[in-house]
């Protein structure tokens, strides 16, 4: 999980990171919180850090747990159908049920007056 | 044979000039001597082409989610050999967001932006405007800008790029040689980021 979505998620802080962060040396050193800017624009930094590398990690793990256990929702979205042919696919399922067609009559009617505006030659 | 010692050579007359030797004459500048020039010099075959080239590189990474400018890890250095001297700066990287993030670039020699726009605000005066590709985590654009500095020095020139991140609502982050979702893997590669500065003799 990406160091700087953990640290987003802890607050709305403006940071700047270079290289990997693999321990407490690269995050004391690599690590760099934004207090402000000089007249250029130029990014002025902070001596002190406003979370500490324990709770990133912590947090990093907790999104990533979050991530592993969203995996279905990522393996289900990849072989969806188009979102158009679930609809298409809807519409026809109401089209053979008189019922379903009553029940949902305003997704029905406005589909199908589109429908037979345009009929297959 | 005999050896001449001056400080100076002047012509007689203000505005003339001064001739060494005649048609058939060499003259030689022996090895380990310098011959420096800070003003104008013609007739030479030398000039206009490439004196020393450098190069800088960035094979890490680096990121920001900061609307203030920082460096974005990519510099090189050089000493120009003559105060007449140019120094053509090439800058290629890679950048990536999956985030709808857009990132300013700039360039600096030392701390003096150089090839930025004509505009009175730091958000709009930059060199290079990126917008990542919204929504795709494995995707990098690449960039690419050139700049003919005349720094008028002959001092060691510092020249690195600065990045700041457009919008910062919302959790945006941009990262440099690697793409947002970065799982090491063909589909989210890693890539690196050169500037290549070299002397035109002028």
């Amino acid at each position: 999980m990406d160091i700087s979505k953990a640290i987003l998620s802890l607050g709305q802080y403006e940071f700047v990171i270079y290289g990997d962060i693999k321990s407490e040396q690269d995050w004391n050193d690599n690590v760099k919180f934004v207090s402000g800017a000089d007249e250029n624009g130029t990014a002025i930094f902070s001596d002190t850090k406003p979370v500490t590398y324990q709770q990133v990690l912590d947090k990093q793990a907790e999104l990533q747990a979050d991530y592993d256990a969203k995996q279905y929702q990522r393996d289900r979205a990849s072989e969806y159908p188009q979102i158009g042919d679930q609809l298409d696919k809807l519409w026809h399922s109401i089209n053979a049920d008189d019922t379903l067609k009553t029940q949902f009559a305003d997704f029905y009617n406005t589909i199908k007056a589109v429908k037979d505006k345009y009929p297959k030659e | 044979m005999s050896t001449l010692e001056v400080n100076k050579i002047t012509p007689v007359g203000v505005g003339t000039s001064v001739t060494l030797g005649d048609s058939g004459d060499t003259f030689t500048i022996p090895s380990g001597v310098t011959l420096t020039n800070n003003g104008t010099a013609s007739g030479f075959p030398g000039l206009g082409k490439i004196g020393q080239v450098v190069q800088g590189t960035q094979t890490g990474t680096s990121s920001s989610t900061s609307g203030s400018f920082s460096d974005v890890g990519l510099s090189a250095s050089i000493t120009p050999t003559s105060i007449s001297s140019k120094v053509l700066v090439t800058v290629t990287g890679a950048f990536g967001s999956g985030t709808t993030g857009m990132a300013q670039f700039r360039l600096l020699r030392d701390s003096t932006e150089i090839g930025t726009s004509d505009a009175s605000s730091f958000g709009s005066r930059t060199t290079c405007w990126l917008s990542d590709t919204p929504n795709n985590s494995e995707r990098m654009n690449n960039y690419s800008f050139s700049y003919l500095d005349s720094p008028s020095s002959t001092s060691s020139l510092t020249y690195k790029t600065q990045w700041r991140l457009h919008d910062t609502s919302g959790g945006k982050t941009i990262y440099a040689n690697r793409t947002s979702a970065d799982t090491d893997n063909a589909n989210s590669g890693r890539a690196i980021s050169v500037i290549t500065l070299q002397e035109v003799l002028a």
